[in-house]
């Protein structure tokens, strides 16, 4: 099958998952967000292999990034992925969109471990550990389609398994929790929006919500059961517009190292947040907050 | 984020760091609990709510298995919620839980850095409690894994059990925290859980203030009078948060950096020839237990920091060098190098290219203080930075070091492409130890240059050793250099410094951390008396804290007048001991600093058990000075010992001034140790290091030599009071015991009479060899005889004195030598089994009343058994002492013709050290290469001839024997049995024949165990002989037994097939079988219609690739067996 084929193959299969997804228990088991993803060109066949890498991270990593970690996690579950081949799939689609889309530095762990697994993987794939040829990108580009679509009839196969289990209902219990602390940007952009002009500021939301983002998403899915995840949200976004509007101090730990004779550690972290409680009660000069902060000490 | 929470997590980060689950968990953070929501649906009666009491309400019959099967099925479904995942991804010490799903433990299996170790039953106590790498998760009332006694209940009737399973487990839990910990408890609901409020209370009370610290606190929980008075007192801290998110925000924040423990599969990796390569998550826990491996993260820059936390991490380091190694110091140039390190540096260089083995290990000898861990380390790194050669260092500590992890780290080393692997070892021990550790790895074939520390003493003179000292005075240069370095840390360090005569003092660098003040800005004031103010600290500290919370009972008695008021640590007593009057915090100092100042650091359960104080973190609290170091082992033991030994030595000698008081500390410390089955080690190895110290081994075994009687009857009191016998320390107990009998000569000192202190030795060796695993070494073995044999040369020396009965002194001649030969059999290479006959026979030799013949006897023994070992592969500076030895012996009979008269008499008298020492006289000696000319050859020849002309005499014993061996071998092969390389011997089939007879005569004069190199020689003459079948089991079966040989003779090729004209035989073959990357294989030998093992660097390839034709190879021998070769042949040999 070439290239092109197996694009569409690929197509296919999403829609087949989302068909036999949405067949399952109240309907809710929906993976992919419908977005607007134009077929690309492959060919030439390393511009081709450069446009898969990208289709396949926004399908794993941004689209469907929370569907993909709940089936990738049940193919383990329901021992569908021997030897974690599936995981590691995903993993190198996300190592070779950071190689073909980011600056590396080799004086960085992180770089050099992408910069090894691409390599490994190229090698393995088109016999050089850097592609040059039409040749060796063709490889290259049928292989991550045809890795790409098996991964797929492995979701396929786990959701078939999902539906079979005598804990159908549990498990989609479970995905529904997920999905309920997730959280687009889009939705956050509105968030912002509205939870700033409450607060009387003027913010763009887009760059406000771009700083954020990750980490309100990370808080959001280590929220308790019984937690709201709208109004949650809502507090994460108000709390970090107030932390991030919030004054400088006039005074930095090295002047409470001089000042008052501490060394270096946990007590001045701590006397910089008494610092800045005095500070907020009563906005003064950096000596007379030292002032106060060596009278604080001294009680 | 709250400063509670704040403390917490600074504690979390020293650790020991442990987390509990209740069985809230779950239903807390996804709302429900689908583990028991989908129990409930198949098994429960209709109506039934989803807690944990309708387990045991359910309807199961008696299917309980194949219910446990379904349980443990659908839990194993179901995912762990992202903030379980959270808290699991902490690089806790040990985990608790009261669920009994496997939900929690899949998210604590989820780092593929950690090995997750179920726990379920009461009975298995890990030995490794605390190992980061290896989490133990204790399920509490058992877990769905389990089929038995680890099984959750699933009836009210199976709840006590279970329950009391529970408080045992529980019960262990603050040995596990110790005093330092912190225990983390989330999803526990004191209504609900199994584990009930008084339960966990009874456990938490034992804690200290600020230990515990309960998460998602509920609401209710002033309601319970249990846990709201542990609220009260501090011991249970309440946060309004859920833990796993608390731990993220702390994670995110830089609080908590897990990933400094947390290293993802694979993640891990050393640089060889400047290539990065991964090590595996199991192979770095397992070599972690030993070594420091150098990876590629400590070359990485530490981050910038502020002069003041850079003066402060100076401090630090000036502190903490002598104790661990500091890599982020040397990117910051802490690390002032002294002069001897270049030397140092340029002399490991050296041997790192030669790639070949080394003959001895490096070492670097100095006094306490003189800089040799800073050095060690440094040199560490260095050669870290290179990329070229991979790195290991082990610090000091009481376990001893892992050959079997060494070996297989340097052997992992060399597959992957090293051609050499730098062991710093900064041991502080024996220099013998580094030669055991290198003569071991050398003979297991491995290349590695080891590079040790030892105390400065007067050594005898080690061949081939590379010693290097460290002054303890700073060189005139190195003045001047140190003015520079402190100026790089602070210029006004310079100022400080050089008001004081900085290189009159031997101790300098000991000195600078007292001298500095704490923190920058105090440069400018004065220092104090640190010893005496701790101590002080220490006392005035401990007798105003009140120990622990009151009981009800003891706080109504108090009241009632009946009891004293609340107790404190110290009561202000002055203690009597060992004849001193010492103050409470003298006795816990000297606890500290007796050991310290030999480097030693103590257990801090130990310490505590000794000065009979409670564990608790008031104890620690007051022992929380500056002039003590607190440290902890790969398992997560503790430790405290003295900022530096010179400091303890300081301490030691103001305070306690005589050996006998120190040797009373030390047995306090001894006797404090307890065994108990499944327990660490640690404390053990402790104790033998301490009395090893304070033996005759000791580097001050003159100043601790009047009380070795005392320190004898320290482990004869562990075995007889105590129950513990094993046979290492028994060993040492006998040697103690009899160093007592000779020290009691001088010193008179024991009040035992000398014959009852060695009558009691033999006694205890005597039992120790019984309780000896028969499958246990051979060199072990050989060591107890030897020793044994040493005891019957005490007795010798003594009734020699006594000018007792002849017939006596003889029988106990006779049983000192047996004792030596069947050590001798048993190792070879022990150099003390001839020196102890040595020594033996010289005092026999020169007592008056001996006559010739006896004289002659006993000559021919020890001659027979320093020959015998001369040709051995003798480690360190055995070889030197046993020349010295046979040169003192002949020095004693080597001028008298009286004797010379005598070995003929008894020659002609048909005595058989008559002939022995005729013909071993008529010997050539052999040059140190080990060849021999024609002359030389032809005299071997003729003595050979001489004993053969003796027939069935000479034949009948080992000495003559051995001898009638060694002269055919020398005439016939023009050299010494192994004297090195690829030898291609000149034997034809006749030769190799009478090689099997003449060994076949050794078998019934040696003892049980023969020497491992006539099994080899006899494998390599049965190959010779074409019984190919015959001579691999023997090799196999010598495979087997050389498990245990030190030196290089094991994995040396030392002969090759050869033919009759002394040329090496050539083979041809097919690679059948290929590993490693064609780096090792199989050839399939035409010739021979087997495979041999091959490397394809010993054919001179690069890789081998499977069905490749191989022509013309050799095949050589190691006590392996054969193997393909086609290396340099050291010389073909040359028939007679």
């Amino acid at each position: 099958m070439d290239a092109d084929a197996l694009l569409l193959e690929l197509k296919r299969r999403i829609e087949d998952l989302e068909r036999v997804a949405r067949s399952i228990g109240d309907g809710s088991l929906r993976f992919f967000q419908e977005t607007y993803q134009p077929t690309p060109r492959l060919q030439p066949a390393e511009l081709g292999f450069l446009r898969t890498i990208s289709l396949l991270y926004v399908y794993f990593f941004e689209t469907g990034r929370e569907g993909v970690e709940f089936l990738a996690d049940k193919l383990d579950k329901f021992g569908l992925d021997a030897g974690g081949v599936q995981r590691k799939f995903l993993v190198i689609v996300k190592c070779l969109r950071t190689y073909s889309h980011h600056n590396l530095y080799l004086d960085s762990g992180h770089d050099r471990e992408v910069i090894k697994n691409c390599e490994s993987w190229f090698r393995d794939t088109c016999g050089t550990a850097v592609p040059v040829t039409e040749e060796h990108w063709r490889s290259c580009l049928i292989q991550i389609l045809s890795d790409a679509t098996r991964l797929l009839d492995f979701f396929g196969t786990v959701i078939r398994s999902i539906e079979a289990d005598e804990s159908t209902q549990e498990i989609l219990r479970e995905w529904r929790f997920r999905r309920d602390r997730y959280m687009s940007p889009q939705e956050f952009d509105s968030l912002v929006a509205s939870a700033s002009v409450d607060m009387g500021l003027q913010v763009d939301s887009v760059k406000f919500r771009i700083r954020f983002y990750d980490r309100w998403r990370r808080d959001l899915t280590l929220l308790p059961g019984t937690c709201d995840p709208e109004v949650e949200a809502r507090k994460l976004v108000e709390r970090s517009l107030l932390t991030d509007l919030d004054a400088v101090l006039p005074v930095t730990g090295k002047d409470i190292i001089e000042m008052l004779n501490v060394s270096p550690g946990p007590k001045v972290g701590e006397l910089l947040r008494i610092a800045r409680g005095l500070y907020l009660r009563d906005r003064c000069s950096k000596d007379a907050l030292l002032k106060a902060l060596r009278a604080h000490v001294a009680t | 984020m709250e400063s509670s929470l704040i403390a917490l997590f600074e504690k979390m980060k020293r650790g020991p760091a442990v987390i509990l689950l209740g069985q809230q968990t779950l239903s807390w953070e996804l709302g429900h609990d689908p583990f028991l929501e989908e129990v409930i649906r198949k098994f429960a009666q209709s109506g039934s709510t989803a807690n944990y009491d309708s387990l045991l309400d359910l309807r199961i019959g008696d299917n309980t298995e194949s219910i446990l099967a379904w349980m443990y099925d659908r839990s194993s479904r179901f995912s762990p919620p992202a903030s379980i995942e959270a808290m699991a991804s902490y690089p806790w010490n040990a985990a608790y839980t009261t669920m009994v799903d496997t939900i929690a433990l899949s998210g604590f299996r989820s780092p593929s850095w950690r090995e997750v170790l179920p726990i379920a039953e009461e009975s298995h106590i890990p030995d490794d409690p605390r190992n980061r790498h290896r989490l133990h998760l204790h399920f509490l009332f058992g877990c769905v894994t389990q089929t038995e006694a680890g099984r959750p209940p699933l009836t009210r009737l199976e709840m006590p059990r279970r329950r009391r399973a529970a408080a045992e487990m529980l019960g262990r839990l603050p040995e596990v925290l110790t005093p330092f910990g912190v225990l983390v408890i989330d999803g526990y609901d004191p209504a609900t859980d199994w584990l009930r409020p008084d339960e966990l209370y009874a456990v938490l009370a034992s804690l200290a203030p600020g230990q515990a610290h309960i998460f998602r606190c509920p609401t209710n929980l002033e309601d319970n009078e249990y846990l709201s008075a542990l609220v009260k007192t501090g011991q249970l801290v309440p946060h309004a948060d859920a833990a796993g998110a608390s731990i993220a925000a702390a994670v995110q924040g830089g609080l908590l950096a897990p990933e400094s423990f947390a290293e993802d599969e694979g993640a891990r990796r050393i640089r060889i020839g400047n290539q990065p390569v991964s090590i595996s998550t199991k192979q770095w826990n397992d070599w972690s237990r030993t070594l420091l491996i150098l990876d590629e993260s400590i070359l990485l820059s530490p981050p910038p920091i502020s002069k003041e936390k850079l003066y402060s991490e100076f401090r630090e380091f000036l502190a903490e060098s002598s104790i661990r190694a500091r890599w982020t110091a040397f990117h910051r140039k802490f690390a002032f190098s002294r002069s001897y390190e270049t030397l140092l540096s340029n002399l490991v260089s050296r041997l790192l290219l030669k790639k070949d083995q080394s003959n001895a290990p490096v070492l670097l000898q100095g006094q306490t203080g003189t800089g040799k861990t800073v050095a060690l380390a440094h040199l560490a790194f260095n050669v870290c930075q290179q990329s070229q050669i991979p790195v290991a260092f082990i610090d000091r500590k009481p376990r001893r070091p892992s050959y079997a992890d060494i070996d297989s780290f340097a052997h992992w080393n060399e597959e992957h492409g090293a051609s050499m692997t730098l062991l710093v070892w900064d041991g502080m021990v024996e220099p013998q130890e580094y030669f055991e550790m290198l003569g071991y790895l050398n003979g297991r074939g491995r290349k590695v240059v080891i590079v040790g520390s030892t105390y400065k003493r007067d050594m005898p003179k080690i061949r081939e050793s590379n010693v290097i000292e460290a002054p303890s005075t700073l060189a005139h240069d190195e003045v001047g250099a140190l003015s520079d370095f402190l100026s790089r840390v602070d210029p006004n360090l310079v100022n400080w410094v050089s008001n004081l005569k900085q290189e009159e003092d031997p101790t300098f660098f000991v000195a600078l951390y007292r001298i500095l003040p704490p923190t920058r800005t105090m440069l400018r004031h004065g220092v104090m008396s640190e010893l005496d103010k701790a101590a002080q600290d220490i006392q005035l500290k401990a007798e105003r804290t009140t120990i622990g919370s009151e009981s009800a009972l003891a706080g109504a008695l108090r009241r009632a007048g009946i009891a004293n008021g609340k107790q404190t640590l110290f009561s202000g007593e002055t203690i009597h001991f060992a004849g001193e009057k010492l103050a409470e915090s003298d006795e816990l100092m000297a606890l500290v600093m007796v050991p310290g100042r030999f480097g030693l650091r103590v257990p801090i359960e130990l310490l505590f058990r000794a000065a009979r104080k409670r564990y608790s973190i008031e104890m620690i609290d007051v022992l929380n000075q500056d002039i003590f170091r607190w440290s902890d082992d790969e398992a997560g033991n503790v430790f405290i010992g003295p900022r530096h030994p010179l400091e303890a030595q300081i301490f030691v000698q103001r305070r306690l001034a005589t050996a006998v008081t120190e040797v009373a500390f030390a047995e306090k410390l001894c006797l404090a140790f307890q065994s108990r089955p499944g327990a660490s080690d640690h404390e053990l190895e402790f104790v033998l290091q301490l009395i090893r110290c304070i033996g005759p081994n000791g580097r001050e075994a003159n100043y601790f030599a009047p009380q070795f009687f005392h320190v004898a009857n320290i482990l004869t009191k562990l075995r007889t009071e105590r129950g513990f016998s094993n046979p290492r320390v028994m060993l040492q107990e006998a040697m103690l015991l009899r160093e007592a009998a000779k020290a009691s000569n001088k010193f008179g000192s024991s009040g035992m009479v000398n014959d009852d202190l060695l009558v009691t030795a033999e006694g205890v060796l005597r039992s120790a060899l019984e309780k000896l695993d028969p499958g246990e070494s051979r060199e072990q073995r050989s060591q107890f005889l030897v020793e044994w044999a040493g005891l019957f040369g005490a007795k010798i020396h003594k009734a020699v004195d006594a000018r007792k009965d002849h017939d006596e002194i003889r029988a106990l001649y006779n049983e000192a030598k047996d004792k030596i030969f069947e050590a001798q059999q048993l190792d070879p290479t022990n150099g003390y089994a001839p020196d102890v006959l040595g020594w033996i026979s010289e005092i026999l030799l020169n007592s008056e009343d001996l006559d010739p013949s006896e004289s002659c006897e006993i000559t021919a023994d020890v001659f027979y058994c320093l020959d015998f070992a001369l040709g051995q592969d003798l480690q360190g500076n055995q070889r030197e002492r046993l020349t010295q030895r046979a040169q003192s012996v002949a020095g004693l009979i080597g001028d008298s013709k009286r004797y010379q008269e005598a070995f003929d008499a008894l020659a002609a008298s048909g005595s058989v050290a008559g002939y022995y020492l005729k013909a071993l006289q008529q010997m050539p000696p052999v040059p140190v290469s080990g060849y021999l000319g024609t002359s030389a050859r032809a005299q071997c020849a003729e003595v050979y001839s001489y004993l053969q002309g003796l027939g069935d005499v000479a034949r009948r014993d080992l000495r003559t024997v051995t001898l009638l061996f060694k002269s055919w071998w020398l005439s016939h092969a023009g050299a010494s049995p192994f004297p090195g390389e690829r030898e291609a011997l000149p034997f034809s089939q006749a030769d190799w024949l009478t090689v099997l007879e003449l060994i076949d005569l050794l078998v019934p004069l040696s003892s049980t165990y023969m020497p491992l190199e006539y099994n080899y020689l006899t494998a390599l003459a049965q190959f010779h002989l074409n019984r190919v079948d015959d001579s691999l089991n023997t090799f196999r079966q010598l495979e087997r037994e050389s498990e245990s040989v030190r030196g290089r003779r094991r994995i040396i090729k030392s002969y090759l097939a050869s033919n009759a004209d002394g040329s090496p035989r050539e083979f041809d073959g097919i690679v059948a079988n290929v590993r490693n990357n064609g780096m090792r294989g199989d050839i399939s030998v035409e010739q021979l219609r087997r495979t041999v093992p091959v490397f394809s660097r010993d054919i001179g390839r690069n890789e081998i690739k499977r069905n490749e034709p191989v022509s013309r190879f050799h095949i050589a021998f190691n006590f392996l067996g054969p193997i393909a070769d086609s290396g340099t042949i050291a010389r073909e040999g040359a028939k007679a």
